[in-house]
């Protein structure tokens, strides 16, 4: 393979594996958006907040999800199981918060304001 | 109205005092971090920092600065200091291993030989298969990433510890923001980053390649950021998360939230919510734990003793009871600069009438670092963490509170002055504790590879033993290391012997043709005078390395 597609194979498999799961899941947790100057903790999550949460909740259950489907389910790990596990992971929560904000929506739910101060615990 | 106009006058000529004071023992660390003080100089400075660091913190915690005169940074502020501080982190760390052909860290072989591994076990995740050494040594999770990172990426282990690794180191930054931001507010969570970006200790975590613990130290922020916005079920996937990347950052988290959940158990505040982390975190970590119970806990710490003890001094350097890293003295002068500053942040939340997480893992950490109960010099890493989000605390609501315009100066003063060690680190020649081999002697691995059989094994000391497992691509023993079948006694014979027959009587021990790469200069050799021909043949020489082929009795005759 040309070093061009190996680079671009390499940069959109960290993507995959190391951002996108763990984004999607930050939009269930956190569904509201909220600009980088708010002061203090609230429910929304401001862009950059939202990255670095999401790599690390990627970080958290991508490996989870390889030895669950391993070892429990007993399926192998080649290129195809393994994209199928992270659609699945990425799938998931976007499915889950697009059917919250809709029952939300419905509920007529108002958005939470932000707190402010120190946030515990 | 005469009694306020009195405190009003206190309060300014307390803030101007402090100021000075502040601003005088900023140019007095400078001199002592550009070396320009003596040693007896430098401490005391660094004694007068913390104990005004420690009036600072007292004076907050009287007087905290009121809201309005908060500093609030614009939204263009925060992405171009974010950017500019990612920038920073991320050409450092690329440039530091960049410097040399040869893999950095003396963690690069254990790393690269563990992912091999898992490759070669695809499609599989070994357990039942897995060696002894990497089953003691290393928690799933990288292991595992690796191998998916292989399959969808094509990325190898050695790209991966190479040039992904830095990335990491750089990264982490993000989610120590968004820790910081979460806590304090937004203002906290850029001086955080910064001071991430140009500290020394968190670059040192690249310079050993420390790759668990710092995918673990963002996990570890992460759950900071989940638990103070009350996302319950986020921190219960992070908590369960760090029990898959890495034990001792996974035991303080766990340990820290027990004593915050017990505290508002006790006032039944957060009930379901703590049980919603602690349940969603189990299954996440329990099973793995208990099917590697024994390599985690039993086998494990036999492993790493024997490891330790029968390496000579450079066993003695990775102890279990402190671990490799920094020792107290030196993280006091790499972290010079904000440590103090911590001590008041956490002075500051200790004002709370309630123990917040950031403050309870700090101070699980001082106790630790302080005391040397276990792996404490590996526990600087989560104290420094830890210190980084306390440090802005301070620094942001009392003195940059109380004089906006001095603030941008105040702030650059201290990232400097935190900056110019990591700098100078970055412009030492490559060499231990960091580096343990030249150019010419990493390429006599390559020459292993080439040109000896497959089914060859090849013996080195325990410095070279990790690079050579890694990069020869052949079955390799050091001391202790690796599965070696010898007990320390034997191999404490072994240095010391070059008689024949206890020679053949040792090495009889490893199957096929067996190598040994005999390195000189850092490492602790395994016995130089034993290694002449007619019982081992030059095979390979070049400069600082030999390559010697060993002829057992039967070749011999």
């Amino acid at each position: 393979m040309a070093p061009l597609l190996e680079l671009l194979r390499a940069i959109l498999g960290v993507a995959f594996v190391l951002i996108a799961p763990g984004l999607a899941w930050t939009f269930l947790f956190w569904p509201y958006h909220r600009p980088v100057t708010a002061d203090g903790g609230d429910r929304g999550l401001d862009p950059i907040e939202r990255a670095g949460l999401g790599m690390v909740l990627s970080l958290a259950l991508v490996p989870a999800a390889f030895l669950l489907a391993n070892w429990l389910l007993r399926i192998p790990i080649v290129l195809g199981s393994a994209a199928a596990i992270l659609a699945f992971l990425i799938a998931v929560p976007l499915v889950a918060a697009a059917w919250l904000r809709r029952r939300r929506t419905h509920r007529g739910t108002v958005v939470p304001g932000p707190e402010s101060g120190l946030q515990g615990p | 109205v005469r009694v306020a106009g009195t405190r009003d006058r206190i309060r300014e000529f307390a803030e101007r005092l402090l100021l000075v004071y502040s601003v005088g023992l900023l140019a007095l660390m400078a001199a002592s971090v550009l070396g320009l003080l003596p040693a007896f100089g430098a401490r005391i400075a660094w004694f007068g920092f913390v104990w005004t660091a420690l009036a600072i913190g007292w004076y907050a915690l009287r007087r905290p600065a009121d809201r309005a005169r908060r500093w609030t940074p614009s939204a263009a502020t925060i992405w171009i200091s974010l950017l500019a501080t990612g920038l920073f982190a991320l050409v450092v760390r690329l440039a530091w291993v960049g410097r040399t052909d040869v893999p950095r860290g003396y963690d690069y072989g254990f790393y690269k030989s563990a992912m091999d591994v898992y490759v070669a076990a695809l499609p599989q995740i070994p357990n039942d298969s897995l060696p002894a050494w990497v089953g003691a040594q290393f928690e799933p999770a990288i292991l595992v990433l690796h191998q998916v990172l292989y399959l969808v990426g094509g990325i190898t282990a050695h790209e991966h510890l190479r040039h992904l690794v830095p990335f990491y180191a750089a990264f982490a930054l993000v989610p120590a923001y968004a820790a910081a931001r979460a806590v304090f507010g937004p203002a906290h969570g850029l001086l955080a980053a910064a001071l991430f970006a140009t500290g020394l200790t968190q670059f040192a975590t690249l310079e050993y390649l420390y790759a668990k613990n710092i995918l673990a130290l963002a996990l570890f922020f992460g759950l900071i950021a989940a638990l103070a916005r009350h996302s319950w079920v986020a921190a219960g996937i992070l908590l369960g998360g760090l029990g898959l990347w890495h034990r001792p950052t996974f035991l303080l988290a766990a340990i820290a939230l027990a004593i915050v959940a017990a505290y508002d158990l006790t006032r039944a505040r957060n009930m379901v919510g703590w049980s919603r982390t602690f349940v969603v975190s189990l299954p996440i970590f329990l099973p793995v734990w208990l099917l590697r119970f024994d390599d985690f806990f039993g086998l494990g710490l036999r492993v790493f003793e024997r490891g330790a003890s029968s390496s000579g001094d450079a066993g003695a350097a990775v102890a279990p009871s402190v671990g490799l890293f920094f020792d107290r003295l030196e993280y006091f002068n790499a972290a010079v600069t904000y440590l103090p500053l911590a001590m008041a942040g956490a002075a500051l939340l200790l004002g709370r009438r309630r123990p917040m997480l950031v403050f309870t893992a700090f101070g699980l950490c001082v106790l630790d670092v302080a005391l040397q109960f276990v792996f404490a010099n590996r526990f600087i890493i989560m104290l420094d963490a830890l210190a980084i989000l306390l440090a802005p605390a301070a620094l942001l609501t009392t003195v940059v509170a109380a004089h906006p315009r001095l603030r941008i100066a105040l702030v650059a003063a201290l990232l400097i002055l935190t900056g110019v060690p990591t700098l100078q680190e970055l412009r030492k020649e490559p060499g231990p504790p960091y580096d343990w081999l030249t150019t010419q002697q990493y390429e006599a691995i390559g020459w292993i590879r080439d040109h000896t059989p497959s089914e060859a094994t090849i013996l080195a000391d325990n410095i070279d033993a990790p690079y050579v497992a890694a990069d020869a691509g052949r079955r390799t023993y050091g001391p202790g290391l690796f599965d070696d079948p010898h007990t320390p006694d034997e191999w404490r014979r072994f240095f010391a012997t070059t008689n024949e027959s206890r020679i053949d009587a040792f090495l009889g021990a490893y199957q096929g043709p067996l190598f040994v790469f005999d390195a000189r200069g850092n490492g602790l050799g395994l016995g130089d005078e034993k290694f002449h021909e007619p019982q081992f043949v030059r095979a390979h020489d070049v400069a600082g390395a030999t390559i010697w082929s060993y002829q057992n009795q039967t070749m011999r005759l």
